[in-house]
Parts: C-alpha cells; structure tokens; sequence
C-alpha cells in the first residue's frame, strides 16, 4: 500500500463519519430548515468523495459528477428556500 | 513522485478534516442559522482544499478544469444558497432563534403586517 492509496483511505473513512453526522441531523431535524441545510451538506460530501475517488483511481470521469452534483445542489437549496418562504 | 502523492494527501486530508468540522458543527450548534454558518464557511473552505489535492495529483487538462469549475460554481452558489434560505427561517421564524441582536425586527413586523 502506496502513500496515496494509505491517505486517501484515511480521508474517505473522515468522509464517512462527516456522513454520519449529517445524516443524524437530516432524520432528527427539529424544523425544515435544519433539514435543507443537512441535504446541501450531502451534496457537497457528495463532491468531496468523488475528488477522493478520483485522485485515488486516477480516473477523470470523477471528476464530471463532481460538477454536476454542486450544481444541483445549488438548484435543489434555492427551490426549497423558495417554498419556506410562500409557504 | 512520491513528494506529489505527499503533497497531494496533505491537501485532502486538510480539505476533509474541514468538512468533518462542518459536519460536527452542524450536530453541535443551537439554531438554524448558527448551522447555516457552519455548514457554508467550512463546506466552501473543503470543497477549495480537495480539489486543490487533485489538480495536484491528476495534472491533465480536463481534471484541472472541471476541479476549478467544481470551485467557482461552490464560490458562487454557497453564499446565495445560505443567504436565501437564511432569510427564509428569519422571516418565517421557522426556528428558535438566539439572537443577541436583533436589527432586522422592525422590518420584519412590517413584512408580516
């Protein structure tokens, strides 16, 4: 095991326990606020374990999720602070 | 080599080590916005640290490219995202709210008249 393989490891097992902490946060909420804020926190985990992924495969594909899920993580925060705010 | 793959690590585990803060963060803190400041200043900060680990670590063009597209869309649309949804659980006072100061008050009983 090579330092890259070793260091990216260590950062994916960071990664799974930031998941942790947000997933609690999404499925104990309080209001919906703390809800959207969890999902948002999702996608960008989301786009830090595909640049993990892609720097420890070295396969640029990776890369290409990583663009599309910030940008949808930004539609789907704005929708929903729209609906919060008729609601 | 090898001082790439060292530099390349030490980017990342920084950028990950921010986004468990974040994440810690959004656990600990008491009201919604105190999580939404949480969860902007250290989602962008991680987001900038790892993607600088793989423009390090993959140095061909189309992996720096979509890393500093991945950064600029992060730069421009976490502030928006946190502002409106802030400004949504303000004035809909969605959440208990621990605001030592509250300078937006007068306003916001005018909006809800």
């Amino acid at each position: 095991m090579n330092l890259l393989q070793f260091g990216t490891a260590i950062a994916l097992v960071g990664l799974s326990i930031a998941l942790v902490f947000t997933v609690y946060r999404l499925a104990k909420g309080a209001t919906l606020g703390d809800r959207v804020e969890a999902l948002d926190m999702l996608a960008v985990i989301a786009v830090l374990i595909m640049g993990v992924l892609a720097v420890r495969t070295k396969n640029p594909v990776l890369m290409e999720g990583a663009v599309v899920i910030a940008l949808l993580a930004f539609m789907s925060t704005v929708a929903f602070a729209r609906y919060m705010e008729r609601r | 080599m090898m001082v790439r793959d060292l530099i390349t690590v030490v980017l990342v585990v920084l950028g990950v080590g921010f986004a468990v803060a974040g994440s810690i963060g959004i656990v600990r803190f008491r009201d919604t916005l105190a999580r939404a400041h949480a969860l902007s200043v250290t989602s962008t900060i991680a987001v900038v640290f790892v993607m600088a680990g793989v423009v390090v670590g993959m140095p061909d063009l189309g992996s720096v490219t979509k890393a500093i597209l991945t950064v600029v869309f992060i730069f421009l649309t976490s502030p928006v995202g946190a502002h409106m949804l802030g400004r949504s659980v303000y004035m809909k006072r969605a959440s208990r709210l621990e605001l030592q100061k509250d300078e937006l008050a007068a306003h916001r009983r005018e909006v809800e008249e």
